[in-house]
């Protein structure tokens, strides 16, 4: 997919805008508060209706204003569509094609934006509920039965755990049942995808790296994903679930694990080594859409280049010039020292964009 | 000008249905102003008499006139298929599809510790006393197929089993979801043929 225009009205700090992006690499400069990010979160919040920076909807709006408008055109197998949404004190409105969305998840099956940022970055690492959240939503979009089973399990896991607080034996063995089958469902499900990001994880991180890494990531679960064997597991910890009055084994509780070599979890990496771990892997989600739906997400990576090396920046730029996608870069660094040889310039200056090279 | 306190009285009542908000109530009320007094006395009485006649089989807990509901009482039944639902209004889709000829049992409500029912809020110590006074050779469970229902059927399954010849449970020719009282008979009728055993 490919966003050719966009336009904000009393967005963050942009009162108006009018921007048309190149198809392939868009490198956005400019100084400190600028309005860099602010343009990243607008493409972002054009794809999946939320921001990657706040909950609350009133932060987007501009200063002293009540209403913020987006819109843009998108160009998806070549056909355009046009996206529309409005934030007013009352929430968000999403139009497509002019018509309204209902429901997030039908506006969620037909757009994709990787995001690499340092606000998100932290969070993933620092959060077990972040990274669940991310990979939820990366399978949502890769498995069309995926969401409905996290909804199903969302409803059993609150049932179980409503019949633990009660204290009364409220069918426990029964929830227990579901909740172990719908469980299961959801760990196949994670534990095949970590594996297909696997078989591309390494090959990317030496190309980006040219280093000999090891990068792989592993996924945690308190349940094995097999019925008999998880159904034995939570009857043996039957009191111990009652005692604490919620479940503690389930997908609820799972987390994945960046791993170099034998350097295990995220603590172990150097901030660089971190970035373009993390880097590597949305690639490999970038690939596998391509393998498997024929798919090019937007790529959005918002202060790109600090804490990376000169050597990676220059692996870097010529992945990101190789890949079909439409790529958005942002940075505070002069374009000419980036090494960039294709992309359309723009400069950001207090919430207005001017285009100095296509 | 303020509405006169009794109009105000009755779309508050009717607003308390559900389904009705307050324009809707607001819509019926002057609706039933404007009919003759005898029709606005005719819909009082019905509301009235349905509340005095109708209660529920002492036997099948579907709603009766008497003691016993039509089919408890009907020699005309299969005595030896019986057919679990959740709700009294369930019985009257089944029975409008036609596909069943047997009697009926109704839990009032399905198992959902999120909502406080536990399966002794619901009819099924009288489900059990039932069966073992009237053993019957087929138990199909037609909760719905939502969690709650999944959970009820389950449950039932565990505390008769040994108890009952065979346990079935509707096919899933039904949308997850989806309420029996919402179905179409088609997709009804399928979900009996191919009802499956517990
Ligand atoms: N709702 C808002 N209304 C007006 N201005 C806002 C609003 N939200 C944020 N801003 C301002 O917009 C400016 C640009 O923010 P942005 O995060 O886009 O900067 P940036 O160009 O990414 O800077 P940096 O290089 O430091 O990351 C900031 O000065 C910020 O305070
Ligand atoms: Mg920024
Ligand atoms: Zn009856």
């Amino acid at each position: 997919m490919v966003i050719t225009e966009l336009s904000a009205l009393d967005f963050r700090n942009y009162k108006e805008l009018l921007v048309q992006f190149s198809s392939r690499v868009n490198l956005i400069v400019g100084n400190n508060g600028q309005g860099k990010t602010n343009l990243a979160e607008a493409i972002y919040f054009l794809n999946h209706l939320d921001s990657f920076r706040t909950h609350r909807l009133a932060d987007l709006v501009r200063i002293g204003q009540q209403n913020a408008f987006l819109q843009c055109t998108v160009l998806n197998n070549d056909i355009p569509h046009k996206a529309r949404v409005e934030i007013t004190p009352q929430g968000r409105r999403a139009w497509l094609d002019e018509e309204a969305i209902r429901r997030q998840s039908a506006y969620a099956a037909s757009f994709y934006a990787l995001l690499f940022n340092p606000d998100s970055l932290y969070n993933y690492r620092h959060y077990p509920g972040e990274r669940r959240h991310f990979y939820d939503r990366f399978l949502a979009f890769y498995d069309g039965e995926y969401l409905e089973h996290l909804r199903t399990f969302r409803t059993i896991h609150a049932q179980k755990n409503a019949a633990l607080k009660s204290g009364a034996e409220t069918a426990l063995p029964e929830w227990n049942y579901l909740f172990v089958q719908k469980a299961c469902d959801i760990i196949k499900r994670r534990s095949e995808i970590i594996d297909r990001i696997n078989e591309l994880l390494d090959g990317i991180y030496r190309r980006l790296t040219g280093r000999e890494g090891r990068l792989a990531l592993q996924y945690h679960s308190s349940l094995s994903g097999e019925q008999a064997r998880d159904e034995a597991i939570l009857r043996k910890n039957a009191e111990r679930e009652k005692r604490a009055g919620h479940a503690l084994y389930g997908p609820h509780r799972d987390d994945y694990e960046l791993n170099l070599g034998d350097r295990k979890g995220e603590s172990y990496l150097s901030q660089g080594e971190y970035r373009i771990s993390i880097l590597a892997m949305k690639m490999a989600l970038n690939d596998l859409m391509r393998q498997t739906k024929g798919f090019h997400p937007l790529v959005i990576l918002d202060d790109l280049y600090s804490e990376l090396d000169e050597n990676i920046r220059k692996n870097l730029n010529e992945y990101l010039e190789e890949i079909p996608n439409q790529v958005f870069i942002t940075t505070t660094e002069a374009p000419e020292t980036i090494g960039l040889r294709q992309a359309r310039i723009m400069e950001v200056g207090a919430g207005a964009i001017q285009i100095r090279s296509s | 000008m303020k509405i006169p306190p009794s109009l105000a009285r009755l779309v508050e009542e009717l607003a308390r249905l559900p389904g009705v908000g307050h324009k809707t109530a607001q819509r019926l009320a002057f609706s039933i102003l404007r009919d003759d007094a005898g029709r606005a006395a005719d819909l009082a009485r019905a509301i009235s008499e349905v509340k005095e006649k109708v209660r529920f089989c002492s036997r099948c807990f579907s709603y009766a006139e008497a003691e016993l509901c039509e089919v408890c009482a009907g020699s005309d039944r299969d005595s030896s298929v019986l057919c679990v639902v959740e709700q009294p209004g369930d019985i009257y889709v089944i029975e409008r599809s036609g596909v069943f000829r047997g009697r009926y049992h109704v839990l009032m409500g399905a198992i959902s510790p999120l909502d406080g029912i536990g399966p002794e809020q619901l009819k099924i110590a009288q489900l059990v006393r039932r069966l073992e006074e009237q053993p019957v050779e087929e138990l199909i469970l037609a909760t719905n197929p939502s969690m709650a229902g999944e959970a009820t059927a389950l449950h039932l399954g565990r505390v008769l089993e040994g108890k009952v010849g065979r346990i079935t449970r509707l096919a899933r020719g039904m949308p997850v979801g989806a309420n029996l009282e919402y179905t179409d008979d088609v997709t009804l009728s399928q979900a009996f043929t191919g009802r499956q055993k517990l």
